[in-house]
């Protein structure tokens, strides 16, 4: 794996599982 | 995260990268990173560029500085109006009527009180940049005040078409749903408000905590009120207050409120301070289970596609890397009116009217009176036991009435709300890099 992993924000809206901030 | 690899998380600009331990530490020398070769060095580069480390000659302290200058300002977006102080209800945690003496004499507001108020706040928001402000209607349990109710929502339909109030203000009514009836929702619908009815869960949890004044339960009467307005169509959110009755079930709680509900949306209430008088020993206990329960019932409402408020604030800001400042509307940012007409800035506070004030409704300017400038200014930035937390920009500072009741000052911390803003970004931060293995 890389030595650095800087997360896109597309990475980070997995968190919210099927919530959009639209809800 | 693991043995090859840790995480770096910046507090405040929330910017998050995960590093490979052996090059990290072969670049560790006392507290500065020096790179060793090519590879080693665009790490580092990449790092600086983001803000994870920073250049000898830069205290780093830019940003904190900037974020710390925005809360000299009030600005009000939330209005809320508290129709009466009074309620139908009296459930065991009620931190609301816990702050009123004995001999307490209730109050109902008058039409004409609330609909002075609505001018004012549209005066206030009027100098306010954003475009995300709300009139919560409140209590005590305000659907006994009807009239004024029904007027209010009129009211603000009105106020809107005249541009008395931007188009974009939303409005909640939050009730126990008791006296919910068809004029009533149907006029909320009008009104596009949403109803936000307390259910703590199916009948042998919500009625231990949430009874009448007789000790009777609540919950037939509440589930035929939150029915009613189902099936008219209007548009509802669930209350769920965590308490001794539903902590230790709370993902069965979370399962029925979806299934059985069919809730589109719900909102935890973590305990407010009450007259319930928990010990230190249980308070600890109740705020790392409620911490860890929040988070294994958001991994079952995020499944569902169900949003959950508590968790989702902190998700929202990390995912989007924008710290909450307060997470209280009380800090500066709304006016709460009092159903004998006095301005506060703080609902909790309606029983001892501690940081409310007796002005004239057509020349009050909150933003300028001590109370909110106070308010404004109580964050996390403001707090020196805060500026080392992981949770600094993810936390807003929880209640300051809790804090200022258990501790005696709004500068104190809300110890309960520490330990859910600490454990959520933990719990984020580890998810994150989970869901970077899948």
């Amino acid at each position: 794996r890389p030595v650095v992993i800087i997360p896109a924000k597309s990475e980070k809206e997995k968190l919210m599982g099927k919530i959009t901030i639209e809800d | 995260m693991n043995d090859d690899y840790l995480a770096l998380y910046h507090s405040l600009s929330l910017e998050i990268a995960f590093v490979e331990k052996q090059l990290f530490e072969s670049c560790k020398s006392g507290n500065n990173f020096i790179a060793f070769d090519n590879e080693s060095k665009s790490v580092l580069d990449s790092l600086v560029q983001i803000g994870l480390l920073i250049e000898k000659n830069s205290d780093g302290l830019e940003l904190f500085n900037s974020y710390r200058a925005t809360l000299e300002y009030p600005s009000i977006n939330i209005l809320y109006l508290l129709l009466t102080d009074a309620c139908n209800l009296r459930c065991g945690y009620c931190y609301f009527l816990a702050n009123m003496d004995k001999g307490y004499k209730f109050s109902f507001m008058k039409e004409e009180t609330a609909i002075a108020a609505i001018d004012m706040f549209g005066r206030c928001i009027a100098k306010s940049d954003s475009k995300d402000q709300q009139i919560v209607i409140y209590g005590g349990e305000p659907l006994l005040n009807r009239q004024t109710l029904l007027t209010v929502l009129r009211y603000i339909d009105k106020a809107k078409e005249k541009q008395i109030l931007p188009a974009h203000v939303s409005v909640t009514i939050n009730t126990n749903g008791i006296l919910l009836e068809d004029e009533i929702i149907e006029q909320a619908k009008e009104s596009k408000a949403v109803i936000a009815i307390s259910i703590d869960g199916p009948k042998e949890i919500h009625d231990k905590k949430r009874v009448y004044q007789s000790g009777k339960w609540s919950f037939d009467d509440v589930i035929k009120g939150y029915n009613l307005a189902k099936s008219a169509g209007a548009r509802l959110g669930i209350c769920i207050t965590v308490d001794q009755h539903n902590i230790f079930q709370l993902e069965d709680v979370v399962r029925w409120t979806i299934n059985e509900l069919e809730a589109k949306g719900m909102g935890f209430n973590i305990l407010i301070e009450n007259s319930q008088n928990m010990t230190e020993d249980d308070y600890g206990k109740y705020s790392r289970l409620a911490a860890k329960k929040l988070i294994e019932c958001f991994k079952i409402a995020r499944e569902k596609g169900v949003y959950e408020d508590r968790i989702m604030r902190r998700v929202k800001c990390f995912v989007e890397k924008e710290p909450v400042l307060s997470d209280c509307g009380g800090c500066g940012l709304q006016i709460v009116i009092s159903p004998d007409g006095k301005i506060g800035t703080c609902q909790a506070f309606c029983g001892s009217k501690e940081y409310f004030v007796s002005e004239p409704f057509e020349t009050f300017e909150p933003e300028k009176h001590q109370f909110w400038k106070e308010w404004r200014s109580r964050s996390p930035l403001s707090m020196d036991e805060c500026k080392n937390c992981i949770a600094l920009g993810n936390c807003g500072g929880g209640c300051l009435y809790s804090a200022y009741k258990r501790h005696g000052t709004l500068w104190s911390l809300d110890d309960r709300f520490c330990v859910h803003a600490k454990t959520t970004v933990e719990f984020l931060i580890k998810d994150l890099w989970e869901k970077q293995n899948q």
